[in-house]
């Protein structure tokens, strides 16, 4: 009596990380999912039958090399806290994979998703990205897998979009506020992967003041059609919870309502806690939501006390343009292998330049990605990147099935570096999962 | 701690009394357990008085199987059950039974009033409990703990009920289901609890013992009989006698298992420094999962009156018992045959002989190693259970960097068995659990010299958030309001000596009992870009303890 029983088998890797908090006033501190614990608590969640807690891991740094370059190194970047978030991640994947759970919710922090594969410090609260972290760690030690990530936090995932960009096996969907109106400011229609790996990175911007409606519009219309297509062996989804009509750093107008029947759409296997900084008035409600509609569990009472009915509406200027922007996207990425011939067609290398700004560590960085455009492979990537006054680093990357010519090319190019010229020059050969360093800064 | 100290323990197959004067014991009483649990608890009690100045009995000591009995046969009283629930999970989804209902009214995490509670609506369901011939009720909130007063609320709306039991009262933790089944459980057998109650004190009364009653709890500590305001929490008593009892017989330096070999289970505990585990979110009574305070320990279904036989060349033990071993006058055979046939227990060897042919001609093997193959088999089922408890202990989670970082596992370095077969068995589990076992003197009764030590210990909760301006401890029943001033420092002070003054309401402390605080953790309330306050909680306890050591 009293107590229910989950539809369908729940993993929960809960870890609130109540000692840790990037500086005292950080919207990212201790008690961010304090709330959020004693509603769970409360609820009996974790007592479900069918909801099984599971404690994290603590990832290894070679988790963290098979994704990042750090600068200097991994261990001057990465804290414990991190580890256990991306830790988190993994135990939540490997126990879906084993068959254990049918799906798994990482409600874990410090978040990732504004991590890039360099790392030369704090960007949007993150350091590694936790997703990637996971998603690697389960393709090296379990099986190579073809992977979906669709991040909703209301900010892009602009780290998770450059760590997949030159992947043609890992499709990454960001659905967030338009960047003309908040962090990171990009995100656009037009960012839309690599050469190797053209509409495999899929932006959806949203207008500000999107509610359930327009948000569940873009999954019905957008996310599920694609994915339908896709059709990834694992569906993750970065589940931030800043979209929220309260949130205090987005203009967002979800409800803990949408985000559940969001992830009764979706369907995730696993879901992994992002941003959303709304710690009493959201969170509580947003986490229970999402984790009883994993479970398959009645999400109609998880109502906020702040929602009042009829008080959050789509305008009708932001429903024609959602509607719109959909249609045009999906359209885009069927037509994605035509795209990409007229845009790299007869090419033998891309190039572009970038300024990559770091907010939580004060310093901007500038980078020079170039790739070989590859009809076998991922193609190889050489990644210069500096900071003004610590040095520049080379990063030659070479796709998890590299073809003979891109390895050849890569391992060449790494050979030839010179430490003179780089403080640090790092090959990722992911294929042997080993990475080789060299330079002043190599020395550990 | 003068005076003669009595524990009696009503287990499955045997009741056994025992009276302590001075660490020795003076006189041990053991009688058959009938299903007349008044009946076999007097039986004992008048052999125990037989051999001891009853005027020099200092207390009486029940540990009993009073609610578990009533859960298992189903004989619990008709509950009406009332029910507040806020956002969340939806409270229509939850099985409250046919004289259950979910009224509006809501509180949320912090304990601000999101809905107020609908009086009609209770009122009204009441009235319909009262037409029904309901005369008890259970009043549960979804987060009462951090604001009771829609659970005071309904209570002084239930005029003329025999008893109303309130969630709040019974735990100061989270978790609104657990909460609803405690309330649940307390109201079902609280008639049934005092009447047992006056029935035992009536019954010392004719004894000429003037020495108050105490009554075992989950969590292995003792309260007056007379003082339960949540009687539920007499349940799986049983166990906990037993790891009171290891505790009074071993000085357990570092971490033991504790195993309790009984006749149709064996119940496995953890000490850590002398201290059992508890339970992190409470006792689970058959089908029930409730906050009730109650001693970590898992229970298997072998002993030594577990059937035994041969299935697929290998040997199964358990998880029934066919009646009494064939050596003791049953028919099928048991490791308590296996004991009498190598000699090691008294029987009638003959009939332990005859049972236990079958299996050893199935297994080909000599009549003595086939008892040995089932000891053996005893054993190996023990070892499981025992290293299935310790993946249980340390898969608990951490929340924090630092527990997980510094995350302890759990991995003791020696065993202490009690009950009937564990002398004879010791060896069979030194081998399985590849652990030196150490078997104390009285093992045999250790579950009622358990009874007879076990002190009183409890925990509070205390949660102060001075940005509401609100102080709970619903343990002792403390709703206040509180200043912005209002510290840490204030909490624990304030938590400790909530906890010693309830403490002498549940009895007589009769030793220094220290209070412990067992968690603390304050947080800043941030809201918009502004601190606006704390949140403070202390959990306070005093730990499960015994009064004294037997020789």
């Amino acid at each position: 009596m009293f107590h229910l029983r989950a539809p369908h088998r729940t993993g929960i890797v809960f870890f609130p990380a109540f000692d840790w908090a990037i500086d005292p006033t950080h919207p990212e501190r201790e008690e961010r999912l304090l709330y959020t614990r004693d509603q769970i608590f409360e609820e009996g969640l974790l007592d479900v039958e069918g909801i099984v807690e599971y404690p994290p891991v603590v990832a290894t740094l070679e988790d963290v090399e098979r994704v990042h370059t750090c600068f200097p190194t991994s261990t001057a970047q990465v804290s414990p806290s991190h580890l256990i978030s991306a830790g988190g991640a993994i135990v939540a994947a490997r126990k879906v994979l084993a068959g254990e759970v049918e799906k798994a919710f990482a409600l874990v922090r410090p978040p990732g998703h504004h991590a890039r594969r360099v790392v030369h410090g704090l960007r949007g609260f993150c350091i590694i990205n936790i997703e990637a972290v996971m998603v690697e760690h389960l393709r090296r030690h379990v099986r190579d897998l073809r992977v979906a990530i669709v991040d909703t936090d209301c900010h892009h995932g602009d780290g998770t979009q450059d760590v997949y960009w030159h992947d043609p096996d890992t499709l990454f969907i960001s659905i967030h506020q338009d960047g003309r109106t908040l962090y990171p400011g990009s995100g656009f229609p037009d960012e839309f992967g690599g050469p190797n790996a053209y509409g495999s990175t899929l932006n959806l911007p949203l207008p500000p003041g999107t509610t359930d409606e327009g948000l569940l519009h873009a999954i019905d219309h957008f996310v599920l059609p694609v994915l339908e297509d896709w059709k990834p062996d694992l569906v993750i989804n970065s589940a931030g919870q800043d979209n929220h009509f309260t949130d205090p750093i987005t203009d967002m107008a979800v409800t803990a309502q949408g985000y559940a029947e969001l992830t009764r759409k979706l369907k995730p296997h696993l879901a992994v806690l992002e941003g959303g900084y709304s710690i009493q008035s959201a969170l509580p409600y947003v986490n229970t939501g999402i984790l009883l509609a994993m479970a398959g569990l009645d999400t109609s009472a998880v109502v906020e006390p702040e929602f009042r009915p009829g008080s959050l509406h789509q305008s009708e200027r932001a429903r024609e343009y959602t509607k719109r922007l959909c249609e045009i996207m999906f359209d885009r990425y069927r037509v994605r292998d035509q795209l990409r011939a007229k845009a790299f067609g007869g090419k033998t290398h891309w190039e572009e330049r970038r300024h990559v700004p770091y907010d939580g560590a004060m310093i901007s960085e500038a980078q020079h990605e170039r790739v070989r455009v590859c009809e076998d492979c991922g193609g190889v990537v050489f990644l210069e990147s500096e900071v003004s006054g610590r040095g520049k680093l080379l990063a030659i990357e070479l796709p998890r099935r590299s073809c003979p010519a891109c390895r050849a090319e890569g391992l060449a190019a790494y050979a030839a570096a010179s430490p003179a010229d780089y403080r640090l020059v790092e090959l990722k050969d992911r294929p042997l999962d080993r990475v080789e360093r060299k330079g002043p800064a190599a020395a550990r | 701690m003068r005076g003669i100290f009595v524990g009696i323990d009503v287990g499955g197959t045997h009741t056994d009394g025992v009276a302590i004067e001075g660490g020795r014991i003076v006189h041990k009483a053991k009688v058959p357990t009938r299903e007349d649990l008044e009946g076999c608890t007097l039986e004992a009690l008048a052999a125990l008085f037989d051999g001891i100045p009853v005027a020099d009995v200092r207390r009486v000591v029940l540990s009993t199987t009073l609610v578990t009995n009533a859960v298992v046969e189903g004989s619990l009283e008709s509950t009406g059950v009332l029910v507040t629930a806020g956002p969340g999970m939806n409270p229509a989804g939850m099985p409250l039974g046919p004289r259950g209902r979910v009224v509006k009214g809501a509180m949320d995490h912090r304990g601000r009033e999101v809905a107020p509670l609908d009086e009609a609506a209770v009122v009204e369901h009441l009235a319909a409990c009262r037409g029904a011939g309901v005369k008890v009720l259970a009043v549960a909130g979804k987060f009462s703990v951090r604001n009771p007063t829609h659970e005071r609320r309904i209570a002084e709306l239930a005029q003329g009920f025999d008893y109303v039991a309130t969630g709040h009262s019974v735990s100061g933790t989270l978790n609104f289901p657990r909460r609803v089944a405690t309330a649940f459980l307390c109201a079902g057998v609280w008639r049934r609890h005092h009447a047992f109650v006056a029935a035992m004190g009536k019954a010392l009364a004719r004894f000429g013992v003037a020495a108050p009653l105490y009554l075992l709890r989950a969590d292995g500590g003792t309260q007056l009989a007379s003082s339960f305001r949540s009687p539920a929490e007499t349940a799986l008593s049983g166990p906990a006698a037993s790891i009171m009892g290891v505790q009074a017989m071993d000085a357990l330096a570092g971490e033991t298992l504790s195993l309790d070999v009984g006749g149709t289970t064996t119940d496995t505990a953890l000490f850590t420094q002398g201290v059992p585990l508890l339970e992190p979110l409470g006792a689970t009574i058959g089908p029930h999962r409730t906050q009730i305070r109650a001693l970590f320990t898992r229970s298997t279904g072998v002993g030594g009156d577990s059937h035994v036989r041969v299935e697929g060349g290998e040997i199964r033990v358990g998880p029934h018992r066919l009646g009494p071993p064939a050596s003791l006058g049953g028919v099928h055979p048991t490791p308590t045959d296996a004991l009498v046939l190598l000699g090691r227990a008294l029987g009638d060897r003959g009939r332990a002989a005859d049972a236990l042919a079958p299996i050893a001609l199935a297994l080909e093997v000599s009549p003595e190693e086939g008892a040995r193959r089932v000891l053996q088999a005893l054993a190996r089922d023990i070892g499981a259970a025992a290293r299935g408890f310790l993946h249980e202990v340390n898969a608990r989670p951490v929340y924090t960097i630092h527990e997980l970082l510094e995350g302890h596992r759990v991995a003791p370095v020696r065993a202490v068995a009690v009950g009937g077969p564990a002398r004879a068995i010791a060896p069979y589990l030194e081998h399985a659990l590849n652990l030196p076992v150490t078997v104390p003197d009285h093992y045999d009764v250790a579950n009622a010299i358990g009874a007879a030590l076990a002190r009183v210990n409890l925990e509070v909760n205390l949660v102060a958030d001075t940005g509401r301006g609100f102080l709970s401890i619903p343990e002792a029943d403390v709703y206040r309001p509180v200043t912005g001033r209002y510290s840490l420092e204030e909490a624990r002070a304030e938590a400790g000596r909530t906890l010693l003054a309830v403490a002498e309401d549940k009895g007589v402390l009769e030793t220094d009992a220290a209070v412990d605080i067992a968690e603390e953790e304050s947080f800043r309330i941030v809201e918009g870009f502004a601190t606006v306050g704390s949140v403070h909680r202390v959990r306070a306890q005093i730990r499960p303890g015994i009064l004294g050591r037997v020789a």
